[in-house]
């Protein structure tokens, strides 16, 4: 199956779980599932970063408009996460390891290195997702709490889904 | 693209994101594009359908307690039809009785298929559109107060934009002294909203009944929305009262769509009236 192939039925696939399930889960103010993340994090390490911006801008564009939110919101916040999705991998694997690497993992970078990586992704999305949301500083402690809530949350569920479906058998 | 030298493609990179980041904040600021979408409405059909099932689901769970508050509903609507008939019997005696009368608001009773309480700007989907006499600007109220207004309409299904989102507001009024002001939601409780501007000599206490307001023309005066918790001056000129709705959005199921028959010769009224003035 080719590469392209492949990233199109994932995207289908990611887009229609978040849709029809996580977008439909009420989980009080303070949570908000966006396990879709992982949709940019299992790219190629090599793979382009124009690329990967269009991808997310695609995905971004797709959920607001199916979802029921705002525009734009997912668009924005995602788009950032994949112009530095790739610097933030070379932040966090150790020089001259890069080029024996296929995708981003458990077993290619660590377990402590790989929570790190998706850690500072879901960072950089949720910063820009809750601030554009609630589009000012008036609540700030009640946007942080949500930030803060749904960014730990994110975090396991993508480590989660990654570990799950998405990591080689040894 | 990989012969290009490395600074003028990091440029190029850089453009990229800048071009789709604007692409993102055009979306944000034109919430309307969604509106204009004709491919959405093959898309929600579907979404509908899928989640008209999930919440058939969580109705069998809820049946306890929708059914109690059904029965409340019953003695409340027993009482008022008692009150209303006699009055009506009064009333048509007279021409202006007879003009009042079809003057009125009617329901049109609906199924909440999609519901949202933790977002900031949560939306509700009900299972009427159309077909059904729904349209774009009707008010939406529950056995427990009001619910919010119609935003968009497909033929069977229509699209509410809840109490509960940062960007409606709505009018309402403290039942004991009368006095309106604007209600509106900050976010973060989905029991609780906010009736600000209300002048600071009103007097207030903890429990007083907030009501629809007598000039709304969305929703029938005088509808129960929630109780006052506490209230404290805004900017030293008004008051902002915190208001405990009766109704939890989170079990929300049968609502009523409010039509009135009057809403669309009074907004010609007063579209001529803004003309006008321009």
């Amino acid at each position: 199956m080719s590469d392209t192939l492949k990233y199109v039925l994932r995207f289908l696939l990611i887009m229609a779980i978040q849709l029809l399930f996580f977008e439909g889960l009420n989980l009080g103010t303070y949570l908000y599932p966006m396990p879709y993340l992982l949709f940019l994090i299992l790219f190629p390490c090599t793979y382009s970063t124009a690329w990967l911006m269009l991808w997310a801008f695609a995905f971004g564009v797709g959920l607001d408009l199916l979802g029921t939110g705002i525009m734009g919101l997912h668009t924005s916040s995602f788009v950032l996460m994949a112009a530095l999705r790739n610097s933030l991998i070379k932040t966090v694997v150790v020089k001259g390891d890069l080029d024996n690497m296929s995708v981003p993992g458990f077993v290619q970078f660590g377990n402590v290195r790989f929570g790190f990586f998706v850690l500072l992704c879901v960072l950089t999305h949720h910063l820009i997702y809750f601030t554009l949301e609630s589009m000012s500083f008036f609540l700030f402690w009640h946007t942080f709490a949500r930030f803060l809530c749904s960014l730990l949350l994110n975090v396991f569920l993508v480590l989660l889904f990654k570990r799950a479906f998405y990591e080689k058998r040894r | 693209m990989y012969n290009f030298p490395l600074l003028l493609r990091k440029l190029l990179i850089l453009l990229l994101f800048l071009v789709l980041q604007a692409g993102a904040v055009i979306l944000l600021v034109n919430n309307s594009y969604f509106q204009q979408n004709t491919i959405l409405r093959t898309v929600r059909t579907w979404q509908m359908n899928w989640w008209e099932k999930r919440s058939s689901w969580t109705a069998f769970t809820n049946l306890r307690f929708t059914n109690n508050d059904l029965a409340l509903e019953n003695t409340r609507l027993r009482t008022e039809l008692a009150k209303l008939s006699a009055l009506e019997n009064v009333l048509t005696e007279t021409e202006e009785g007879k003009r009042m009368i079809s003057d009125s608001f009617s329901f049109i009773p609906a199924l909440v298929i999609r519901n949202s309480v933790s977002r900031q700007h949560n939306h509700i989907i009900i299972n009427k559109g159309t077909a059904d006499g729904v349209r774009p600007d009707m008010g939406v109220i529950s056995d427990r107060g009001i619910v919010g207004v119609i935003s968009h309409v497909s033929d069977h299904y229509a699209m509410i934009i809840s109490l509960l989102n940062t960007e409606q507001s709505f009018t309402a009024e403290l039942l004991k002294t009368g006095t309106f002001g604007t209600l509106h939601w900050d976010g973060v409780h989905y029991r609780k909203v906010l009736l600000s501007e209300i002048p600071q000599h009103i007097n207030f206490n903890k429990g007083d009944t907030v009501v629809s307001s007598h000039f709304s023309l969305i929703f029938p005066p005088g509808i129960p929305i929630g109780s006052v918790k506490s209230g404290s001056l805004k900017r030293g000129t008004f008051l902002e009262l915190e208001v405990e709705l009766f109704s939890d959005f989170k079990t929300l199921r049968y609502v009523n769509v409010v039509s009135h028959s009057g809403a669309e010769e009074l907004n010609r009224l007063t579209d001529t009236e803004k003309e006008d003035v321009l």
